[in-house]
């Protein structure tokens, strides 16, 4: 990356934790700016190099979400909200202050990257292309019919025939819950037998493409005790 | 110094006002029955006449003498004749006998030349007018045909048109007139009367006597006074009054002293003074006047005077026996006092001029109506509060309900069998007689009182089962949770007691579910606080340890380092689970309740968890229906309640064993049995539901403790319900939901 390494803006009111997310965001290779409240957060968000935002909620001064609006106005890059709350109304209510993503206290430093890494992508390589060619977008997910490829933070992804054909059938039915003898008679074309099974682990692996944790999905979700389906985002 | 005057102010105001009204009250009553009629404005005006002798009593007295004189001479009378006269028996001869002894009215008569009674030989008949003694003014002589009168030597007209008036005043009622001559059989009587000028008292029989020219001179004199002390009476209330305007600021201070004191008297008490003035009153005149004057009806059965008397039922005598000229002669009968056509013909006017001589029950009525009905009612706020009624209520209350409305039953019950004996009295024991009777309905009276005690009871029945509804309806919104309204009954009502103490509870109820609701809520905000405070620095530890690993670092540093952050990983879980648990134990756990497959849920969770089944060496055996049993519950719950139950199976099973999961749907609810064989030792009469309870006491192994825990309360946070039993070593955990209809 170089010279033109992009730069990072942590905070939190925790030391510790900005030192650790720097060491491991530094060990990536992004260059790490550090704030511990939400004043010296806005002072550092106008430098001109940085790419994304990791932001507590809860600290001194100025509150991680107040913060986030303030920012919101001057500049539009990605935000990811770091919080100990994890209701799902704190979820919701972070995101719709203007965060990206919402992570929960306590996380795992891979899969707080693979947010990043994320989020960076999308605002980096991901124009209007996919909206422009017809492609069915959920939240990071494009799928395009006319080549039938999926792209996650616009990186393609390497599918085998029955997972495409599941994600296509998905894809174009975002949002509607199948069980698995539909995905199945759909998929495989022909009447299923003892389907949960066949079907379960075609998901649990295309989750492993997809999903930043295969084990929290976001997109590819169960239904319990009705089916399947692909989250419209 | 200034209060003692204020205070001698107000009494002196009130004295003013009190005399005053009392004094021109008196003064105006006696005018008014003294100047009522035509009659009764002669006597006035005869009481202030410069001679007595020219009144029309003396007038009515001599005239009755000399008709009895006339009479006696004549021979009409049996001198050894009885004759009542106030329940006592004289003779003529008795009577003549008083007559001769008063000198007041000196006397002579004779028929013929046969019989003469006289009481004085200085008195002669004579042609023309007869000689009288010194003091003797009024003289009267009948000559057989009329009667011709002398006063001070001057002769009066005694018969004016030759007509004697009935109605008309001013008239000697002697015979000689055209509509009253004298008789056949008195032609040969002379009769010459004197009348002294100021009469005086004799003895008869060693006895002091009024004779009746005495009573007369005396009662003219009596009356002048009288008129003249009521119109003093006036005069002197007026001036008072007059000082009461003065006064009247200080006197209304003693008014409201006054309503203070009758204030305290019990309401039933001033009605019944009241009424008990008003009835002495009325007893005076109207039907109740007629009852009180039937008394005197005595008819002279052999009637010393079978002249124009005679026809009149009622008269009044004196002690001789004399008919006194106080009471109308010659008038008709209702229009003489105490006979019952005077009562009949007694107008309104009549019958008040007639209260109007009773002016001390007058005035006595007056100051009671003032004192108890105006001055109370407008010092005193609802005076007929204050009652024997409310007392009897008010000490009513303090007896329990079931005592109180007994008593009233009881109450009631005599109530209703006072008129019932009176009616079984009048049907088997008739009178047709009764309906006159005044105690007739007086008993008539009397006994609807007491009817209206059974009425009374009905209407206190009807307020005590309405009120019952109300509390009723009171309780069942309590036990529905209503706890805000408070239930209002009437203060005197039998249930308020009831309700009052249903308030304390509904209080107290509230009371404690707001207190409960509090802890719970400072209880989840506790542990949400401290999940928090434990997540920052969890946070960091596993960043660290991750950072760590990262490192690469040699063994046996790199091995710990691995434990590290395994370690973290799974205290990270147990706070996400502490915090989870207790907010579903606080019942403040968002659910999404959906209608789902219960087998597609299990076979679904099964495939989820195909790995760890395949991991654990444990072999699983399914029956689960291919038909959907479909139930409500949120999804994503219910798998957790299963995943834990899976988790613990897989975890704490025997190696090898056999864990079998079934699914039936039987009576209307869906049972998930889950049943493996524990490998350590299950302590019998655990609750393994409770939190941080394992099959393992001390604790050394993996979990949290918490998986059935929020197993339970999420299936019961779903609507269904998580029972674990144990039996040896065979653990047994059951998921059962109702069964949600099809569709």
């Amino acid at each position: 990356m170089g010279e033109k390494a992009p730069a990072i803006l942590v905070v939190d009111d925790d030391r510790a934790i900005v030192g650790a997310i720097a060491a491991a965001l530094e060990q990536e290779g992004y260059r790490v700016l550090r704030a511990y409240d939400g004043m010296q957060a806005l002072d550092l968000a106008l430098d001109p190099e940085l790419r994304l935002i990791l932001m507590d909620v809860m600290m001194p001064r100025l509150d991680g979400l107040s913060a986030v609006l303030r920012i919101r106005e001057r500049r539009n890059l990605p935000i990811i909200v770091l919080s100990a709350k994890t209701e799902e109304s704190d979820k919701v209510l972070g995101l719709s202050m203007g965060a990206d993503d919402y992570v929960a206290k306590p996380f795992g430093l891979p899969e707080l990257l693979a947010r990043v890494r994320s989020q960076l992508r999308r605002y980096t390589s991901l124009g209007d292309v996919n909206a422009a060619s017809g492609a069915i977008v959920s939240g990071r997910l494009a799928f395009d019919p006319a080549s039938r490829t999926l792209t996650a933070d616009g990186e393609p992804v390497k599918l085998t025939p029955t997972e495409l054909g599941i994600v296509e059938f998905l894809m174009n039915n975002l949002g509607r819950t199948y069980p698995a003898e539909e995905i199945y008679r759909r998929v495989w074309g022909e009447e299923a037998f003892a389907s949960e099974n066949t079907v379960m682990v075609h998901i649990r692996r295309i989750r492993e493409k997809i999903e930043l944790d295969p084990k929290r999905p976001e997109y590819l979700k169960v239904v319990w005790g009705i089916g399947y389906k692909m989250e419209k985002k | 110094m200034d209060t003692k005057w204020k205070r001698s102010r107000a009494a002196l105001g009130f004295l003013a006002f009190f005399c005053g009204i009392t004094l021109v009250l008196h003064g105006a009553l006696f005018l008014v029955s003294g100047l009522a009629d035509a009659s009764a404005r002669q006597y006035a005006a005869d009481s202030f006449q410069a001679d007595w002798h020219n009144t029309q009593q003396v007038r009515d007295m001599l005239s009755r003498r000399l008709r009895n004189l006339i009479r006696i001479a004549a021979g009409e009378v049996q001198l050894n004749q009885f004759f009542s006269s106030w329940g006592s028996r004289r003779t003529g001869a008795d009577l003549l006998e008083g007559w001769t002894q008063d000198k007041n009215i000196l006397f002579f008569a004779q028929q013929g030349a046969q019989t003469a009674y006289r009481n004085s030989d200085e008195l002669a008949p004579a042609q023309d007018e007869p000689t009288a003694p010194e003091g003797y003014g009024l003289v009267l002589s009948f000559d057989g045909e009329s009667t011709r009168v002398w006063l001070n030597g001057r002769e009066l007209d005694v018969y004016g048109t030759g007509y004697y008036d009935f109605e008309g005043t001013g008239q000697w009622l002697v015979p000689g007139y055209r509509n009253y001559p004298a008789e056949d059989g008195t032609k040969d009587v002379r009769v010459v009367l004197a009348l002294i000028d100021r009469p005086q008292m004799f003895a008869l029989d060693g006895t002091i006597r009024e004779s009746a020219p005495y009573q007369v001179w005396q009662g003219l004199q009596r009356l002048r006074a009288e008129y003249l002390r009521s119109l003093a009476w006036l005069a002197i209330g007026a001036a008072l009054l007059a000082g009461y305007v003065l006064l009247r600021k200080d006197k209304a201070r003693a008014d409201r002293l006054l309503a203070r004191g009758t204030g305290k008297v019990w309401f039933e008490v001033k009605i019944a003074v009241l009424l008990l003035l008003a009835a002495a009153l009325l007893s005076r005149m109207g039907p109740l006047g007629w009852y009180a004057s039937t008394w005197p009806a005595e008819t002279p059965a052999d009637s010393f005077y079978p002249d124009l008397e005679a026809e009149v039922y009622y008269t009044n005598t004196n002690d001789w026996g004399e008919v006194t000229a106080i009471y109308g002669s010659g008038l008709p009968a209702e229009r003489i006092f105490g006979t019952a056509e005077y009562t009949a013909a007694l107008g309104l006017r009549d019958a008040l001029v007639e209260l109007a001589g009773y002016p001390g029950w007058i005035s006595a009525l007056f100051w009671a109506v003032y004192l108890l009905l105006v001055n109370d009612w407008r010092y005193n706020k609802r005076p007929w509060r204050r009652s024997i009624c409310s007392a009897l209520i008010a000490r009513d209350l303090k007896l329990p309900v079931q005592r109180r409305l007994n008593q009233a039953a009881q109450i009631a019950v005599l109530g209703a069998a006072v008129p019932l004996c009176l009616l079984l009295y009048m049907v088997f024991v008739w009178n047709e007689n009764w309906g006159y009777e005044p105690v007739t309905w007086c008993l008539f009276g009397f006994s609807a009182v007491f009817a209206l005690l059974p009425v009374l009871f009905a209407q206190r029945l009807r307020r005590l089962w309405e009120d019952l509804g109300a509390v009723s309806a009171q309780a069942a919104a309590i036990r529905a949770g209503g706890l805000g309204q408070e239930l209002a009954l009437a203060e005197r009502s039998d249930l308020r007691p009831l309700a009052d103490d249903l308030n304390h509870v509904q209080q107290g109820l509230r009371q404690a579910v707001e207190d409960r609701t509090r802890s719970e809520r400072m209880k989840v905000e506790l542990v949400t606080n401290v999940s928090h405070d434990l997540k920052t620095p969890l946070t960091s530890i596993l960043s660290y340890a991750e950072l760590l690993e990262r490192e690469g670092l040699e063994p046996p540093a790199g091995e710990y380092v691995r434990i590290l952050g395994e370690k973290a990983r799974r205290l990270s879980a147990m706070v996400q689970d502490v915090f989870e648990v207790s907010k579903a134990a606080s019942g403040q756990l968002p659910v999404k309740l959906e209608r789902l497959d219960y087998a597609r849920l299990l076979r679904q969770t099964l495939a989820d968890m195909d790995g760890n089944i395949a991991a654990s060496g444990l072999a699983l055996r399914a029956s689960i229906p291919e038909e959907p049993v479909f139930i409500t519950a949120d999804s994503d719950r219910l798998y957790r309640v299963f995943q834990n139950l899976l988790g613990n199976a897989l975890k704490y099973s025997l190696a090898g064993s056999r864990v079998y999961l079934t699914l039936t749907a039987e009576g209307g609810m869906a049972c998930a049995v889950l049943r493996n064989t524990s490998a350590d030792e299950l302590r019998p009469g655990a609750d393994y539901t409770a939190r941080f309870v394992r099959g393992d006491a001390s604790r050394t192994d993996g979990g949290s403790g918490l998986g059935l825990s929020i197993a339970g309360s999420f299936a019961r946070a779903c609507g269904g319900d998580l029972t674990v039993t144990t039996d040896a070593d065979l653990f047994t955990a059951k998921v059962s939901f109702p069964l949600a209809g099809e569709g």
